[in-house]
């Protein structure tokens, strides 16, 4: 096969300055680390907060920061080895911030359109409940299980991700309700009975959450 | 219509500027370099057509019918290797007793992370097993060897988790850590340098397995070599990257985080606390004897 030498390209003047990244920083939790208890115990959303997300935070801006040199530079090897790493720490900041605002001391029950598509899609909300806490439990190793809404089929889906792969990203559905089962969610408190936790998690789900991000999505 | 020969012009002459170019930098004549793009467009339009007839050769089987196709290998693989490590035969398997006191390992792992992580998650993968063993013996039965092969996720997984954990349990001791002697230290530092260039190498491994999985320092049967490796979740050694496993550290955050919650780093320090030399050499000595070496 003949290699086509690439006729010599006046190499591109890119703007000598660097974006100037916004860093991304912790949200603020929307109730104090002790409000999920007796369900999620305040020594876990402490450190679940505090340092995980922290840390998947400040590995993002890092390799962001690495990102814009390698642009900047056209060093496209570096662009895609730096790929791992956003899936990462970007999808552990994406998939931590939703889930603060997936639970609520007060969370209310499911109602309206989305009731609706429960029931449709999953018969009962009880259907809904056991599906995906029976998919959740069943993660091999760390990952996240997922109630996500799929725009092109306008339907309900449960599915999910390893490590901390972001859901649009992964699957292309919506995430509306995500429940995180990497031990440091729940093994302070739960030791190795992941499926206590997951039962035990829907007691402080905010629906009114869930509802906002299905309103959104439709 | 003009406008598509004024294109047809215009694309001519860009293909015969490129040749034109392609000669000088080349050095091979434009009639040339026509010629063996000839021979290569020849060649590939042979080999599309016989990955075509290759292609049309696949039979695609009906789904659910039974029929004596491939058997995934790893399914025998996972098998052999907990049978040479443990001596269970396939489906016989039990909690192997751990040889010193779950307490014994303190202050570097804890009493009730040792307990937990032996009772009830090497337990859990180990009931799992003999679960899945019972459904591979259905399939095996009926022959049906799509159902067999579906199994094979999780034979891997719980078959790899009881055979990482008994290594693990060997791999430790009391009294033990520091720097190793004899054959893996010769090996060692054959390989890396130094112990600590070796230490600083399997750490930096295993701090950074994203989620859950394992750091190994396993031998190369084919270069009679060590190499630091990881795996993801449970995943075995033998089967993911071919190397014999000589030392593993699980970092699950199940195996330290109610003593070290989020810092992976601390545990993995304090593990070079325990490492049993002693049992890594005789892995080690096996595992180069099983190699012919």
């Amino acid at each position: 096969m003949i290699i086509l030498r690439k006729l010599s390209l006046a190499p591109r003047l890119v703007g000598a300055r660097i974006r100037g990244c916004q860093k991304h920083t912790l949200p603020d939790l929307p109730y104090d680390y002790s409000a999920l208890e007796p369900v999620i115990s305040a020594e876990i959303m402490q450190l679940h907060h505090s340092k995980h997300h922290q840390t998947y935070i400040n590995n993002l801006n890092v390799a962001e920061e690495k990102l814009a040199e390698a642009k900047a530079k056209s060093d496209i090897s570096t662009v895609i080895a730096l790929a791992p790493a956003l899936k990462f720490n970007g999808g552990g900041h994406i998939n931590h911030s939703i889930f603060w605002k997936n639970l609520s001391p007060d969370g209310g029950e499911p109602q309206g359109e989305l009731l609706t598509a429960i029931n449709r899609d999953f018969g009962s909300l009880d259907g809904l409940k056991s599906q995906l806490s029976a998919a959740t439990v069943a993660i091999q190793g760390s990952g996240w299980g997922w109630l996500g809404y799929n725009k092109q089929k306008k339907i309900l889906q449960i599915a999910t991700c390893p490590n901390q792969d972001p859901l649009e990203a992964t699957t292309g559905l919506i995430p509306l309700f995500g429940i995180d089962v990497w031990e440091h969610a729940y093994y302070l408190q739960y030791k190795n009975v992941r499926p206590d936790y997951v039962n035990a998690i829907w007691k402080v789900a905010n629906w009114k959450d869930i509802i906002t991000r299905f309103n959104a999505a439709q | 219509m003009e406008g598509n020969s004024k294109m047809a012009d215009l694309k001519d002459a860009y293909i015969a500027a490129l040749e034109k170019k392609l000669a000088e930098l080349s050095g091979i004549e434009v009639d040339q370099i026509k010629k063996n793009q000839l021979a290569n467009a020849a060649d590939e339009a042979r080999a599309i057509s016989e990955m075509a007839e290759y292609v049309a050769s696949i039979q695609v089987e009906q789904a659910g019918v039974a029929q004596a196709g491939v058997v995934n290998p790893q399914i025998a693989a996972v098998y052999s290797h907990i049978t040479a490590e443990l001596g269970e035969e396939r489906g016989a398997h039990v909690l192997p007793p751990m040889k010193y006191d779950y307490a014994a390992l303190e202050p570097h792992i804890s009493a009730m992370i040792m307990e937990i992580h032996h009772t009830k998650h090497h337990q859990g993968y180990i009931t799992n097993l003999k679960a899945c063993t019972e459904k591979l013996k259905q399939a095996e039965e009926a022959n049906d060897v799509a159902a067999m092969n579906a199994l094979l996720p999780a034979i891997k997984f719980n078959g790899g988790g009881h055979l990482n954990h008994t290594i693990f349990w060997t791999n430790m001791a009391p009294n033990a850590g520091g720097e190793p002697s004899g054959p893996i230290a010769d090996a060692i530092n054959k390989e890396f340098g130094s112990f600590q260039d070796f230490k600083a190498k399997f750490s930096a491994a295993s701090v950074g397995v994203k989620g859950s999985g394992w750091g190994w320092l396993g031998y190369c049967p084919k270069n009679d070599t060590v190499a630091v490796a990881t795996c993801q979740n449970q995943d075995p050694l033998q089967i993911t990257h071919g190397l014999i496993p000589l030392l593993g550290l699980d970092v699950w955050e199940h195996a330290y985080y109610l003593q070290y919650k989020n810092l992976r780093a601390d545990y993995v320090k304090a593990f070079f606390n325990v490492i049993n030399w002693a049992n890594v050499n005789e892995r080690y000595d096996n595992a180069r004897k099983s190699a012919g070496h």
